[in-house]
This record gives C-alpha cells, sequence and structure tokens, in this order.
C-alpha cells in the first residue's frame, strides 16, 4: 500500500467511527456553528461602539473568524488525534505504532476525527460570504490560504504536543500552550508593536494563521498568500522534523505487551 | 456534615495547592497566557478609538485594569471539567465514587484549592505586567476588600459550571462543543474584553443580570462604579446566582449518580 492510499484508509476508518453516532455528529457541529457566531456577537457590540479598529471593520473580523475556524476546523476533523499526542507521549503509548512499519506520526494525528470540526468548516461559509462580504470568486484563495492555515495550526500544535519528549509532565503545558495559541488567533494582530510581530511570524505563529490569511484575502495579494503556503511547508517541516527527534529520546516499553 | 468531612474537604484543597504548585511548567505557561492576553488587549484598546464612546475617564489604562481582573478569573480556572470527563470516559469515578467523601465535593475542594495558588500567582503577574506597561495600578485600596471577595465567588460559580460540564460526559460523551459554547457565552455576557457598560442599553441589562456577569464581570465592574449600592448589589446577584447554579449542580450530580446506576460507568 503506498503512503497515499493508506492516509485514505486512515481518513475512511475514522469518518467511519465519526459518524458512528450520527446525531452526535452533527450536535457536535452545529455547536460548533453557534459558538462560533457567539464569538462574532462580541464584535458586533465592539462595532457598535467604535467606528474602526486600526482599519479593520466587522466585515474584517467576520473574515478572520472564518479563516481561523476553517483552519481550525479540518484540523481537528482530519487529524483530531492532534489534540492527544502529548498524553499518549508521556503515557507510553507510541510503542503500539513503533511496532508497526509506517511512520508512526500519520498513525497518531489521523488517530480520530472529531466531528464538531464540521459545523466550523460550515460556519466558515456564512463568515466569509454573509458576513465578510467575500465575492464567489474569492473561493479558491478563501480555500487556499484558510487551508494552509490549518497546516500550520497543526504543524504548530504538533511541535507544541512533542514537548514531553523533552520535559517531564509537559502534557498539561502542552494543552496550555494549545489554548494560548487558539486565544490569540480569533483576534486581529494587526495592532501590535514590530517585537510582538516579530514573534507572531516566528515561535507563536499565529500570524500565518489568522493575520496573514486576512491580508492576503483583504488585498487579494498573491504574494502574501504565497507567504502563507511557504508557512505551511516550513512549519510542516519543523513539524516533523521535531517528532523525529523528539522520538529519539521516547524510551517507554510497557505498553509492546498490548500488540501481543 | 461532620468534623471528619470538613478536614477531609480541607485536605482535598490543600492538595490541589501541592499540585498547583508542584506544577512549575503550567503555572508558568498561564502566566506567560495571561500576560500575552493583556499585551494583546493593551495593543487593542491603544488601537481603539475610545474618544468615539464620549466618556471621559475610560481609557486604555483602565480597561487594561478591567481585562486584567477577568482574565484572572477565567486563566486561574482553566479547563478542570476534563478532568470528570476524562474519569467518567475511563470508567475511573467508580472508583471516586466509592469514597465516604462525595466525588464532586472532593474533586470541587481540590479544584479551589488550585485555583487560590493560580490566582495568587496571576494577580502578582498582573500587577507586575500592569506597572510595567501602565506605570501604576489603576485599582483603588478601598474597593481591594469587595473585589476580593467577589473575585471568589466568581471563581466558585465558574467552578461549579465545570462540574455541570464534566457531568455532561455521561450523556454527551465529549463534553468539548458544550464547553466551547459555555466559554462563549461567559466572554459575550460576562463582559471577558469589553465592559458590560459599554454594550447596547438592552443586551447590556440583559448581561447584567445573567449568570456569566456574575462569572466575569461582577469583580472588575468595581474598577468601572465603585459606590457602595453597585458593590452590594453586585455581591447580592453573585450570591443569589451561587445558589442557583449550587442547586443546579446537586441535580446535575444526582442525575448523572443515577445514570451511572442505571447504565454502568
Amino acid at each position: 500500500m503506498n503512503s497515499l492510499a493508506y492516509l485514505v484508509a486512515l481518513l475512511r476508518v475514522n469518518l467511519a467511527a465519526c459518524f458512528a453516532r450520527p446525531t452526535f455528529a452533527l450536535t457536535s457541529a452545529a455547536m460548533m456553528l453557534g459558538n462560533n457566531l457567539i464569538i462574532f456577537l462580541l464584535w458586533v457590540v465592539y462595532f457598535a461602539d467604535f467606528s474602526n479598529l486600526g482599519g479593520w471593520g466587522l466585515r474584517d473580523m467576520a473574515l478572520l473568524i472564518g479563516v481561523v475556524a476553517w483552519s481550525f476546523g479540518l484540523m481537528v476533523f482530519l487529524a483530531g488525534g492532534l489534540r492527544d499526542l502529548a498524553s499518549t507521549i508521556a503515557n507510553g503509548g507510541l510503542d503500539i505504532h513503533l511496532g508497526r512499519p509506517r511512520h508512526p506520526l500519520p498513525a497518531l494525528l489521523l488517530s480520530r476525527a472529531i466531528p464538531s470540526g464540521l459545523g466550523d468548516m460550515a460556519s466558515a461559509f456564512l463568515f466569509w460570504f454573509w458576513l465578510g462580504g467575500a465575492r464567489l470568486g474569492d473561493l479558491p484563495l478563501l480555500l487556499a490560504v484558510s487551508t494552509a492555515a490549518a497546516v500550520v495550526l497543526g504543524a504548530t500544535v504538533t511541535i507544541t504536543q512533542c514537548l514531553p519528549f523533552w520535559l517531564t509532565g509537559a502534557a498539561a503545558l502542552s494543552e496550555e500552550i494549545f489554548n494560548m495559541l487558539m486565544m490569540v488567533v480569533f483576534y486581529p494582530q494587526h495592532p501590535y508593536g514590530f517585537l510582538v510581530r516579530l514573534a507572531l511570524f516566528t515561535v507563536f505563529p499565529t500570524a500565518f494563521i489568522a493575520l496573514l490569511p486576512v491580508e492576503a484575502i483583504r488585498h487579494h495579494s498573491l504574494l502574501e498568500a504565497l507567504g502563507v503556503l511557504a508557512a505551511a511547508i516550513g512549519y510542516g517541516a519543523l513539524a516533523v522534523h521535531v517528532f523525529e527527534r523528539g522520538l529519539r529520546r521516547y524510551a517507554s516499553g510497557n505498553r509492546i505487551l498490548e500488540l501481543r | 456534615m461532620r468534623r471528619a468531612d470538613i478536614g477531609a474537604l480541607l485536605a482535598f484543597a490543600l492538595l490541589g495547592w501541592h499540585r498547583a504548585a508542584a506544577d512549575r511548567a503550567g503555572g508558568l505557561g498561564r502566566l506567560a497566557f495571561y500576560w500575552l492576553i493583556l499585551l494583546i488587549f493593551w495593543a487593542l484598546w491603544r488601537a481603539t478609538p475610545l474618544q468615539e464612546l464620549g466618556r471621559p475617564g475610560l481609557d486604555a489604562t483602565r480597561l487594561f485594569w478591567y481585562m486584567a481582573v477577568t482574565e484572572s478569573v477565567v486563566i486561574a480556572v482553566g479547563f478542570p471539567y476534563r478532568e470528570i470527563e476524562r474519569d467518567i470516559l475511563s470508567g475511573e469515578i467508580a472508583a471516586g465514587r466509592a469514597r465516604p467523601l462525595p466525588y464532586a465535593m472532593a474533586l470541587l475542594a481540590e479544584w479551589i484549592g488550585g485555583c487560590c495558588h493560580r490566582l495568587l500567582l496571576l494577580g502578582a503577574g498582573g500587577i507586575a505586567i500592569g506597572l510595567w506597561i501602565t506605570g501604576g495600578i489603576a485599582i483603588p485600596f478601598a474597593i481591594l476588600p469587595a473585589m476580593l471577595l467577589s473575585t471568589a465567588i466568581a471563581m466558585l460559580l465558574v467552578l461549579l459550571c465545570h462540574l455541570q460540564l464534566g457531568y455532561a460526559a455521561a450523556w454527551v460523551g465529549t463534553p468539548a462543543p458544550l464547553f466551547w459554547i459555555w466559554q462563549k457565552m461567559t466572554f459575550v455576557l460576562g463582559g471577558l474584553m469589553i465592559p458590560l457598560t459599554l454594550y447596547p442599553a438592552p443586551f447590556a441589562r440583559l448581561a447584567e443580570a445573567s449568570p456569566f456577569a456574575a462569572m466575569i464581570f461582577a469583580p472588575a465592574s468595581f474598577l468601572l462604579d465603585a459606590s457602595s449600592p453597585a458593590i452590594a448589589g453586585t455581591l447580592g446577584l453573585q450570591l443569589f446566582w451561587l445558589v442557583v447554579i449550587g442547586l443546579m449542580t446537586w441535580l446535575v450530580e444526582r442525575a448523572a449518580a443515577a445514570r451511572f446506576a442505571e447504565r454502568g460507568v
């Protein structure tokens, strides 16, 4: 079986498991859609009081929430296992994957699909076209930059979830960093000063998940879109590298018994 | 409640405190998160044309300190509902329920201990970064006792909601979507980012009367209105919601227990 067929097979199994309880899956998706609309309400209140935020208006905020909702939704729907990576490492759960002939990372990331991600992805269209005023012709650009943002998000979460390789008891810290990441991406990042922006474009790359994709859409800028795509490739490669470096330090062993 | 039970609850609270103190990486992570959020909002409020409000005195500095209070409650509490979710999904709740001290009360006591430690850390961290950024502390000393009491009630209210959210795993399996909605309701109706007094009139009244305002807005509202009637009214409303949400938590716990008894863990 080649790599692509293996990934497709993993995805197919996940989707089947995800929709084993269709009512639960659809309810979760609907709740996430509601969740995103509630976030937007904050900005409706804000822009009822103020004319702009550093040049951004309500429509720009809708575009931002749409981009983040798509990237987060796509990540958790296709690679829901990401959130469990740190605890899997800490609990010795990698043993099972290391006994297999394939690279363990895809199987770990694609170990489950979280159905609420579908609600996030669906809400993105509401934010883009209904609340954000995007045109149908913008769809290819919206999908391209938002999907690239999902890769950056997934890669960043993977890197932070690898912390238990180096730090004892870092599973909780990984969770904190994930929450931090999600908090930052939902807010506009353009008013920040140089140092904060520098951090957001490097060690804490939320600018590639929210700011740059939105600016690419606002300006219809191919250069900014290419910047997001390049970041997706760069951070994706970095995540694989960090995982492999961490794997060399991994020394569990007890869970291998489960394979017998 | 027997004296031994109170002693056990205190021991659980102490355990929570010690666990929070031992989790240095998690504590530093939270502090970094708190600072990051405050820096973000400092930048946002400075980029906001506040003069459009026509309210002299409501400047970026005051809004910074408002956020320092609201965020400290949210971040100190964290995501404890996931402990119950894990216990339910793994079946470990059965062992917890077999102990003489009620599972929910023991957990709540442990959470309170942990939250107190984190709140202290965040309080010190908030004052430090506030001093650095704004050049002073915009919290009048006279309102400090009322603010601390209000913060304690707010924290307790949030923890009770987490207990309910955790128990929701007995019905929905993964309560994360419920949690995200509840969290965003606290953000919007609790006035986490924008003080409720800046909301459009009918919406502001609705939000101020909601339990979410008692969880987030209440302790920070003293920075906007420190008059005695306002403080008394806010604390009274918080106590009212404490009774209501406490009762709701007890009912949810009983319903979950009945479900475990009927279907097993």
